[in-house]
């Protein structure tokens, strides 16, 4: 105990560790900031004067619309959405072929007619896309019957998007059944409650890389700098300067990183959250972002399965980065390394395609960080790895060989360290 | 208990660095000499354990120090040739994780801290930061935490350099007096350092040990080859050229004392001194320059 106190006293007595602790603070409560930024919302008011909100002043009014059809979004709630709009659409003469981006459409009527309802029918486009193509139909061509039918269409969707993206075979028919098993436990009808979106997840999984990137300057150095400076060679010739000090040492940085990250994400969270209201939070993940995610689970839900996969993440790649430090001899050598398999994910995500892309994206230590690559993506995503006839869903791929990483890096970083030089 | 070094014996790709070494080291202060690069600080970090051997072992008490592990560091102190510090730590703060890793309880740790800084006139600054201490400051508190756990064997590479005079007797005396019924192995090129202190010497030369025994000993073979005379300073340079010159001192009227090496008297009126260690290490490294 003492050591391991002796250890953590003497990281968060390191300057450049002090000043990136609070840097991971400021950065999570600036990415939480920013979601909400991106809301607008234009009217018209009593003098017929156009009112555009931005921002967070968007959002009452932008609740107060949509709230209208919040709740459990059922068969029946979907097809009054269609109504509506399509009533909107046929105000225009010949329709709207191109939806509200017709040049006619103006601003405010967008604002006052669909935008209530866009999410409800961005849903019913998606289900409803073509299964060869993908391509989704344009709402005024959507039948009433195919609102009263989502929930249907929803499971059809999932598998035809799934053959469409993988090709047909005894494989892709076990990534069907798999994403069928996990589709058919979401609740429906599914619900929706405005305020957070997309751009919030998106946010949540930068927050995390950006907690890992941090996390990887801390400790990059941890074994490396003694090797440099030669600090080593004293610590080494104490009683308990070697397995029980490589432990603690590893233990102390995780420590560290560990609440670093907890401390971050829920800042994160927490402000993200209260900005866009709590209660949104409820909402499904399928009517928020998309029909075809077949993770059963509420916004809220969604956020603490990032937030977790995210820290296993973090682990896995603090692991990885601790065992590099132990190997290199210079902290410059070591924090190089360390940047490079930290990013290699997502460089061989634009490098590579297809099956290939999904298993090195998977098993490398930091795979469930990125910046198109994430957890956070894969599991909004419908990508599986294939090897023979076997399917892995990539975020189950990902968590299991960050798991797996974590377990073998952490030995081998103290038997680095007790590694006599020869 | 003795500390046995074994046939020990290290190859860096191609240079033997050590070359089975065999040293039985009891208790006392032992004089490692050596040219740089004659294979000391390789020697010391493979009984520190740090490095690996090619070849030999290194037991104490007639174990071998890889399977003693922590009992052997737990009775060992260790000063390197080189060595960092936290920017960070304090000379308190260092000195106190040094003694954790050395499973010193915190309250006696704090008692020995106190104890060693006194010691060694670091009382005023242990509370400064150990980046903005002098070089000899700093390795005032290298040589502390070498002692803070009381070791049975104390190894010290080159742990005079960037003390001043003061500061080097206040050392030598410590070790003196430490020594009594410890091993203190001192490796060092300054001859001084050891020459009063050390029981017994061992000197190293291109990765061999190749003498070994007490300074008298040692000295004893270089009798009737130091010689002292009084020559006019422009005879200074073939004197030179003829014989190891140990040191040069000005006299009146343009002479000089010239204190030198020779198998024979190589100057009229020569007068034989009493060798003295340094005199052995400048005829076994001729090649070091300097005159210490």
């Amino acid at each position: 105990m003492r050591v391991y106190q002796a250890e953590l006293k003497r990281i968060l007595k390191t300057r450049s560790v002090q000043i990136l602790l609070i840097a991971a603070i400021l950065v999570s409560a600036l990415l939480a900031y920013f979601p909400a930024t991106f809301l607008g919302y234009v009217y018209e008011d009593e003098r017929g004067q156009e009112v555009t909100l931005n921002g967070r002043d968007a959002l009452p009014i932008i609740k107060e619309r949509q709230g209208q059809y919040q709740g459990k979004i059922t068969q029946e709630k979907l097809a009054e959405a269609l109504e509506q709009y399509q009533e909107f659409a046929a105000g225009y003469e010949g329709g709207l072929p191109n939806g509200i981006y017709d040049e006619r459409v103006g601003t405010v009527d967008s604002f006052a007619h669909v935008y209530n309802i866009s999410k409800l029918l961005s849903r019913m486009q998606e289900v409803n896309a073509d299964p060869k193509t993908g391509i989704a139909p344009a709402a005024e061509d959507l039948a009433k019957e195919q609102a009263e039918n989502f929930y249907g269409q929803c499971r059809q969707h999932v598998r035809d998007l799934i053959y469409l993206e993988n090709g047909h075979g005894e494989k892709v028919d076990a990534a069907v059944a798999q994403a069928e098993k996990l589709y058919a436990r979401a609740e429906t009808p599914f619900t929706y409650f405005p305020g957070i979106g997309a751009n919030g997840v998106e946010y949540e999984g930068l927050c995390v890389l950006f907690l890992v990137l941090i996390g990887t300057v801390i400790l990059a150095p941890l074994f490396a700098g003694d090797r440099q400076t030669q600090a080593d060679q004293i610590m080494k010739c104490t009683k308990h300067g070697k397995r029980r000090l490589a432990a603690c040492r590893i233990l102390s940085g995780l420590t560290i990183v560990t609440v670093m990250y907890a401390v971050g994400i829920t800042l994160f969270l927490v402000l993200m959250n209260t900005s866009f209201g709590w209660e949104s939070l409820a909402s499904s993940v399928q009517i928020v972002i998309s029909a075809a995610i077949f993770l059963p689970v509420t916004m809220g839900e969604l956020e603490l399965i990032i937030a977790a996969g995210g820290y296993v993440t973090l682990l896995a790649t603090m692991a990885f980065t601790l065992f590099l430090s132990g190997r290199m001899k210079s902290v410059f050598a070591a924090a190089v390394t360390s940047f490079i398999f930290l990013f290699l994910p997502t460089v061989c995500y634009m490098i590579f395609d297809g099956n290939v892309r999904n298993w090195i994206c998977g098993i490398l230590p930091s795979g469930g960080t990125g910046l198109m690559n994430s957890f956070t993506y894969a599991v909004m995503d419908t990508k599986f790895a294939f090897a023979g006839n076997t399917a892995v869903w990539t975020p189950y791929l990902m968590m299991a060989s960050a798991a797996a990483e974590t377990l073998l890096f952490i030995p081998l970083t103290a038997a680095g360290w007790c590694r006599r030089r020869s | 208990m003795e500390l046995s070094i074994k046939g020990l014996t290290k190859q860096f790709k191609d240079k033997m660095a050590v070359d089975h070494a065999t040293l039985t080291v009891t208790p006392g202060v032992w004089g490692l000499l050596g040219a740089n690069g004659a294979g000391k600080t390789t020697l010391m970090r493979m009984v520190a354990g740090l490095v690996r051997p090619t070849e030999g072992t290194v037991e104490y008490g007639g174990v071998r120090i890889g399977t003693l592990g922590e009992a052997y560091r737990d009775i060992f102190g260790y000063l390197p040739q080189e060595f960092g510090f936290y920017p960070e730590f304090t000379v308190w703060d260092y000195l106190d994780y040094i003694a954790a890793l050395k499973g010193i309880p915190r309250k006696e740790a704090a008692d020995k801290i106190e104890r060693l800084l006194a010691t060694f006139g670091l009382l005023d600054v242990k509370r400064k930061k150990i980046a903005k201490l002098s070089g000899g400051m700093k390795r005032r508190v290298g040589i502390a935490q070498a002692l803070l756990n009381e070791p049975e064997i104390l190894i010290l590479d080159e742990p005079t350099s960037g003390l001043d005079p003061g500061e080097r007797v206040k050392f030598r005396n410590l070790l003196s007096e430490f020594a009594a019924d410890r091993i203190v192995l001192i490796s060092t090129h300054i001859v001084s350092d050891v020459e009063y202190i050390a029981s017994r010497n061992a000197i190293m030369k291109d990765g061999k040990i190749i003498a070994v025994g007490t300074t008298e000993e040692l000295i004893r073979q270089i009798e009737h080859k130091v010689w002292s005379a009084k020559i006019p300073e422009y005879d200074l340079h073939r004197c030179g050229q003829e014989a190891r010159i140990v040191s040069i001192r000005n006299e009146a009227d343009q002479m000089v004392s010239v204190r030198y090496l020779a198998e024979t008297p190589v100057i009229r009126d020569s007068r034989e001194c009493t060798p003295r260690l340094e005199d052995l290490y400048l005829w076994l490294f001729p090649e070091e320059g300097e005159v210490r």
